[in-house]
């Protein structure tokens, strides 16, 4: 984007950037009202309705903010997550800030983005505060999520994989978020464990919709979609058979159910399948049907002693098979039948995000008397601090440094 | 079944007995299917043809990256040389090409040369058919209005496009108009197309070398110059003409006939097309290009801006392959499964048996054939299919 260009670009975006005087409650724990969930609100009337003394508003204007430290890249390196501080209201936040210089064809993904996000409400999905430009910067502004993404919890702390609770807990409300996504038409195209966001409460929270895509057009109702993921490129492990196939039949909402398939393993295994496995044998594998797996004593006793996976590349088990936790845990059968399920090549015969919220590996979360945080123990989110003063800023400091990786590896992304 | 499908063969080459007639087991006829060779250009995977034309081939491609699937226009400089033009027509393609980017135009993504073959590979969007295919498909050579008003809109659209970037088509015709698999439609070969020098304030060009049916009269007729969007805009009207009537509105036994005829013969509309239709048609195909419609104006008639409800069924997009899967498949299989060295043979005992197989099978159940084209996964092993080349024939030596 040349210099000339860059006003006419920033003040696009600044005309859908969310209205400044959106209020939303920010504090920690009370985010999860269950809203109704509408197509279009207007931000008077949400304005209205969640109008009390604790309100605080967000200036579209970077002097309203501090920014601390960096949480991480997104969008292949186009912005950064940054954890700052709301100055008047002393409550901590995290801003997106994408360089508009170095955006091309993913300006428009991300202006998509707005404005998809702008039309959603519900707990699960992400929700921004306000979005403004200043000089040759984008800022999205959004409340900051303690445990920040699952990918990135797995990568820090468990690199063997969530425990089954913690799993069926982050799937069950992936799905709630997807049901809703689904019941407006939206395809959201990638979902993957670093789009997976977690708050201090354990809420989960979708992001990523710059993939996103809407079924319906402006002028007829289509079931199918056939375009191609402009960015298909990141989540390409993620991705469903039928997308890859870009055949007539193109695909569907069951497109996601498969790439809760592939989170699941992700999660649970430590690692995604296909990982370092070249595109095309990945591509070759989805379409010939053989799907990963997750990896416990009885999947992976028998390709240890055989010393090599049977079922080729899909669940192929990495560095992670020489692990004794692998060998000796067990998942339970109703995990191993969701990933199967939700693995099924036919979109038609693979169950919705519906039908799987009544799967037994989800149903199981009734039963249990903790909370996410607590099945995460000891792993404790950003925000944990509760006091907010000078000294903070250390504080988090401290605590990315905890949960901060050895190695860049992990392409995460908010 | 093993006796009665043997094969008699008959040679006379031996000194001995010219008239044995020697039997052949079924076990040892062998073929050999052909190899998918796995090959690369650049970063894509070459895949199965989609089309031959005169300058080349076009092959479905995979790029390794992003897994999208590609076309890639394989051209011989020693072919293009021969052709009129061809090797200045194909540079002036990818000059023109690299400078557009619209979603109703083909889109070029990287250009390829090989010195040492001699060939030039052009990468472009992946498309799964023609128009021209369509129609030479359909059952009497149109389309439902519906889906015709679908397809000339975007044409509307791209041509646009690329009249506002100077870009005169000059070949607007069914067989230049191609679809993707979301039916966007894609206008193509910009082998004849001119760009208008950004100085120049009027389009007047000189020449139009695009196929004669679609011409208008002044290039028919030989005018030394004539404004260039209207060229397209009666290649355009000739093309929905074409698509919602399945006729050509101007014909001719020869060229000079055919001109003649663009020139001096009055346009007939066919009398079932409906008013508001045969008025658009008519001001697209005005033979004077000062009065005829100007692409605006096109666009914002009446028909062009109305709802058309789809009544008839449309004709698809498919054909008989209905999923116009990618081809890339076998191609990948052998790369990473079967390893270079080792060939695979099949006797014509196995032919025979497999195509027994196939037959109950078709008897049995359609609903399985269905299912079987559903799960290429299923299929693994390949039928060897008519065009397989014998590789040897292991007693066909005299004894």
């Amino acid at each position: 984007m040349s210099c000339l260009e860059c006003p006419c670009a920033c003040s696009r975006i600044a005309s859908l950037a969310v209205s400044p005087d959106v209020r939303i409650d920010v504090r920690v724990g009370r985010t999860d009202t269950a809203y109704k969930p509408l197509s279009r609100i207007k931000s008077e009337s949400f304005a209205l309705e969640l109008r009390s003394p604790s309100m605080v508003s967000f200036e579209a204007s970077a002097e309203s903010y501090e920014v601390w430290s960096h949480l991480g890249s997104v969008c292949g390196g186009m912005g950064a997550v940054w954890v700052a501080r709301h100055k008047p209201s002393n409550s901590q936040l995290a801003i997106k800030i994408y360089d508009l210089d170095k955006c091309g064809v993913e300006f428009e993904l991300i202006e998509h983005e707005i404005r998809t996000v702008k039309q959603l409400r519900h707990r699960n999905i992400i929700q921004y505060l306000t979005s403004f430009t200043t000089s040759h910067q984008l800022w999205i502004v959004m409340p900051l999520l303690g445990y920040t993404s699952a990918s990135r919890l797995v990568a820090t702390h468990f690199s063997d994989g969530l425990p089954e609770p913690a799993l069926a807990l982050v799937i069950k409300e992936v799905l709630q978020g997807l049901q809703y996504l689904h019941s407006k038409n939206i395809i959201h195209r990638a979902v993957r464990g670093s789009h997976i966001l977690i708050d201090s409460t354990g809420r989960i929270v979708l992001s990523g919709l710059r993939h996103s895509v809407c079924i319906s057009d402006n002028t007829r109702w289509k079931k199918k979609v056939h375009s191609y993921p402009p960015q298909a490129h990141f989540n390409l492990n993620w991705a469903s058979p039928e997308l890859l196939e870009q055949d007539l039949y193109g695909y569907s909402e069951k497109s996601d159910i498969y790439s809760v398939g592939i989170v699941v393993c992700e999660l649970g295994n430590g690692e995604v399948p296909y990982k370092d496995i070249p595109s095309t044998l990945m591509l070759l594998e989805k379409l010939e049907d053989r799907i990963p797996y997750l990896y416990d004593a009885s999947t992976c006793s028998q390709s240890t002693e055989n010393g090599q996976g049977d079922s080729g590349v899909g669940g192929s088990v990495g560095d992670n098979l020489t692990n004794m936790a692998i060998t000796q845990r067990l998942f339970s059968p109703s995990a191993h039948d969701l990933v199967a399920k939700a693995l099924t090549r036919q979109p038609r015969n693979r169950p919705s995000a519906e039908d799987l919220l009544h799967h037994q590996f989800i149903r199981q979360t009734r039963r249990f008397n903790a909370t996410l945080p607590q099945f995460l123990h000891p792993v404790a989110p950003l925000t944990q601090q509760s006091e907010i003063g000078d000294s903070v800023p250390d504080l988090l400091e401290e605590s990315l440094e905890k949960i901060s990786l050895s190695d860049d590896e992990v392409n995460w992304d908010f | 079944m093993d006796d009665s499908n043997d094969i008699f063969m008959s040679f006379g080459a031996g000194d001995e007995d010219p008239f044995v007639i020697q039997r052949i087991n079924s076990e040892e006829i062998i073929y050999c299917p052909p190899k998918r060779k796995y090959k690369m250009i650049g970063k894509y995977v070459v895949g199965d043809i989609l089309g031959e034309g005169s300058y080349g081939k076009v092959k479905e491609c995979l790029d390794t990256v992003t897994l999208q699937r590609r076309a890639v226009k394989i051209m011989k400089r020693k072919i293009l040389r021969r052709i009129p033009n061809g090797d200045q027509n194909v540079q002036r393609e990818i000059r023109l090409l690299r400078r557009l980017r619209h979603k109703n135009v083909i889109s070029l993504l990287d250009v390829y040369h090989n010195h040492e073959k001699g060939k030039i590979y052009m990468v472009m969007d992946f498309c799964v058919t023609g128009l021209q295919e369509m129609l030479d498909r359909a059952a009497d050579k149109k389309f439902p209005i519906s889906q015709a008003h679908k397809y000339f809109v975007q044409l509307l659209d791209g041509l646009e496009y690329l009249h506002s970037r100077g870009v005169i088509h000059k070949d607007i015709k069914p067989g230049n108009l191609l679809l993707a698999t979301d039916s966007t439609l894609k206008i193509s070969d910009f082998g004849v197309a001119e760009q208008l020098e950004t100085t120049v304030t009027n389009d007047l060009i000189t020449t139009s070398q695009g196929s004669p049916m679609f011409q208008p009269p002044e290039v028919a007729g030989g005018a030394r110059q004539f404004p260039g969007f209207k060229v397209d805009v009666w290649s355009a009207g000739c093309t929905l003409f074409n698509l919602v009537s399945g006729k050509y509105p101007f014909e001719g036994e020869n060229m000079f006939r055919l001109f003649e005829n663009i020139c001096e013969k009055p346009l007939v509309v066919p009398e079932e097309l409906d008013p508001v239709l045969t008025s658009l048609l008519e001001g697209m195909l005005l033979k004077d290009s000062y009065q005829r419609m100007s692409l605006a104006q096109v666009k914002s008639h009446d028909w062009c801006t109305k709802k058309h409800p789809n009544t008839e069924e449309e004709v698809p997009i498919g054909g008989d392959d209905t999923r116009h899967s990618i081809s890339i498949l076998p191609y990948l299989r052998s790369h990473f499964y079967e390893s270079e060295s080792e060939d695979e043979f099949i006797t014509e005992h196995q032919l025979n048996e497999s195509r027994n197989q196939a037959e109950c099978c078709s008897e049995n159940s359609v609903s399985d054939i269905h299912d079987n084209r559903d799960k290429p996964g299923k299929q693994r092993r390949r039928k060897p299919t008519s065009c397989i080349s014998v590789k040897s024939l292991a007693s066909c030596k005299q004894s």
